[in-house]
């Protein structure tokens, strides 16, 4: 019995629970409108696209709600397609309507301003009659004190999370970082005054609910002589029994708390009492120093004589600050020696003289020729050649020398250059030179 | 080993390696440490550590490390005895001049009045406050050194310098925070209340005193 809800419950579960915060969101919708007398309970298929909208603009939403679908969705257990003339209309379940109106007063409570005992009084009333026979008093349980446990169940929820809000928004009050205060403490007088009625309406409904009880007690001898009437009596009483147990240790936590937030409000009115009269004795000093300090003849100020200078800890070294560096991670480079390498050095200026002599060489050789030249006469260069070789003793100096002439005398048009092309290469000797003579162009 | 068993057991802690060289160059400077910016870490050392170091500082320097409270914010501060300046002698400690100790106790009054607002203060609100205030003359008298109608722009930026002067002491010692230094625009803090108990003798007699005074003139 118990799988078979359970399984069918399952299957169900997507349609008999709304799956997005949108199904719910149009339910509420169209259950405020309803109640408002905005559109009739048989709505249109208009009110139902416009419920629609109206979600899907509070919910700021880019993608549409499609209608089509969620319509579906809601059509097994939240709403009836009914058949209105023409048009087909739609109609809240009892079941939608339950939901909805549990999940409002969930989210807002209407009890705030109603003490628990006006919901005793109203609900769980029992007179004389309802104990004249098993019969009335079973009529008493099932329609008055069943519906009413649920109420007083719901109230007593209400209430305790009503004074824990404003407990803990007294606590932020005495935290003290709130501003506005005048107007915050004003509200909190109003707040408190409605949870000392609250409470007032507790200790009131605690006796009520004594009363009740006392009656059900008294009434025992009239259930004693039929065995179904007595079961139906004490199965009746041991259910209000528990049910007033639990109130009972409810509203005790509830006053508990309320009476909590009451010395806290009361600590909080005599510290700003007591501030109060502080700051006025400390003005009262401001007001005597402004009038009675005086200056002296140097220009600086003084107290009157009951007051005195006072003196603080105030120890501020001018020393010059060493900067904070810390080289305690710091691996030290290694320098090398530094070392002259004297042979070296000797070798490099031996080279330089070396090539600074045969500079002057050339540059002497090249002046001889270029006299030469001036004087109209032509150079056999492959007979210098050998000359300069002969007198240098060094291959390089000739080689430079003809290099120089090539560079010098390359471009210029009055002096021409003329090679013998026939083959200098002769069998015994190591060098062979092709013979060049250099002359001036009109000669 | 010496140190393990030593009175100042915890100046061997780790802690101690990291805060205790600042915690202790700031008290003695005379600064209230309050769980507010730079200081935060050192108002936590000194939370944690408070009854060694009220010891330590009684028995070595013979003044007394305090902790108080101004509406639920502690702060911590050195304190000379009632008799004495304990080894703070010399040029290690300084007498509050009155211009500070009647601006403090403004500040104070105005903190106090703030009760759940913001205590930031700036420039114009002190011009409003001398100007403004029952005891118009009597700030001006303080202030310019003598009531006028009017006074020239020299004399208005002359106070205010030294009110600014006042304001940087008081930023020392952690009575203020400075928002904005060049606009004299800071915020009043907690430690303010330092004030009160350096001149609590004076705030409860204040009537007895005004009544000696009073009695001196005739």
């Amino acid at each position: 019995m118990q799988d078979s809800l359970l399984r069918t419950v399952s299957s169900q579960f997507e349609a008999l629970i709304p799956q997005n915060p949108e199904s719910v969101l149009i339910l509420v919708s169209l259950y405020r409108k309803i109640q408002n007398n905005e559109i009739d309970e048989a709505f249109t298929q208009k009110d139902f696209e416009q419920a629609i909208d109206e979600v899907s603009s509070a919910m700021a939403r880019d993608k549409q709600i499609q209608v089509e679908n969620i319509s579906k969705k809601l059509s097994q257990y939240f709403y009836t397609t009914l058949k209105k003339g023409n048009e087909y209309r739609y109609q809240l379940t009892v079941f939608a309507t339950d939901l909805v109106r549990i999940m409002l007063q969930e989210i807002q409570p209407e009890f705030e301003s109603i003490e628990l005992i006006h919901t005793f009084k109203r609900t769980l009333q029992l007179v004389d009659e309802d104990l004249k026979s098993v019969k009335t008093f079973e009529y008493w349980h099932m329609n008055h004190y069943q519906p009413s446990r649920r109420v007083i169940l719901s109230h007593t929820e209400n209430l305790q999370r009503l004074v824990d809000d404003r407990t803990l928004a007294l606590r932020q009050l005495m935290k003290n970082n709130i501003e506005n205060t005048k107007d915050l403490i004003n509200s909190f007088i109003s707040i408190f005054e409605e949870l000392g009625r609250q409470s007032e309406g507790l200790t009131q409904t605690l006796t009520f609910k004594q009363t009740i009880f006392d009656t059900i007690k008294s009434a025992e001898s009239s259930f004693l002589n039929k065995k179904d009437s007595w079961d139906v009596y004490m199965r009746i009483r041991g259910d209000v029994e528990r049910f007033f147990e639990n109130i009972d240790n409810r509203m005790l936590s509830i006053n508990d708390r309320i009476q909590q937030s009451v010395s806290r409000l009361k600590t909080l009115y005599d510290t700003l009492q007591y501030k109060q009269l502080y700051k006025l004795k400390m003005e009262k000093l401001l007001f005597f120093m402004l009038r009675n300090t005086k200056t002296d003849a140097e220009g600086n100020l003084v107290f009157p004589e009951p007051m005195q200078g006072k003196r603080i800890p105030y120890h501020r070294s001018r020393l010059p600050q060493i900067p904070r560096l810390d080289f305690m991670n710091v691996e030290p480079a290694d320098v090398p020696d530094f070392i002259v390498d004297e042979a070296y050095q000797k070798l490099k200026e031996d080279q330089n003289y070396t090539l600074l002599a045969r500079q002057e060489s050339i540059s002497k050789w090249l002046e001889s020729m270029n006299a030469e030249l001036l004087a109209g006469k032509s150079i056999q260069f492959n007979d210098w050649f050998k000359d300069i070789y002969s007198k240098e003793k060094n291959l390089e100096v000739p080689i430079d020398v003809c290099f120089g002439l090539i560079q010098r005398y390359g471009k210029n048009k009055e002096i021409e250059f003329v090679i013998d092309k026939t083959k200098p290469f002769h069998p015994k000797e190591d060098l062979a030179l092709w013979k060049m003579k250099i002359q001036p162009s009109n000669s | 080993m010496e140190n393990e068993n030593s009175t100042f057991e915890f100046l061997t802690r780790e802690a101690a390696a990291k805060y205790f060289a600042e915690t202790d160059f700031t008290l003695k400077q005379g600064r209230h440490i309050q769980q507010y910016g730079g200081d935060a870490k050192l108002f936590d050392y000194l939370y944690d550590n408070y009854e060694d170091l009220a010891k330590y500082y009684e028995q070595l320097f013979a003044v007394f490390l305090r902790k108080e409270s101004n509406d639920r914010e502690e702060y911590f501060y050195l304190d000379f005895p009632e008799d004495g300046h304990g080894r703070f002698i010399k040029d290690r400690y300084k007498e509050l001049d009155p211009r500070h100790v009647i601006f403090g106790i403004l500040l104070l009054n105005v903190y106090k009045e703030r009760m759940f607002e913001k205590k930031e203060m700036k420039w114009e609100h002190l011009e409003q406050l001398f100007d403004e205030s029952e005891s118009r003359e009597l700030w001006q008298k303080l202030l310019y050194g003598e009531v006028k109608r009017n006074y020239t722009p020299h004399e208005k930026e002359e106070v205010k310098r030294r009110v600014e002067h006042s304001l940087n002491l008081f930023d020392k010692l952690g009575w203020i925070q400075w928002i904005d230094p060049t606009n004299i625009h800071f915020e009043i803090m907690p430690s303010i209340d330092r004030i009160s108990r350096l001149y609590a003798r004076e705030i409860a007699n204040v009537e007895l005193m005004s009544e000696y005074v009073h009695e001196q003139v005739l």
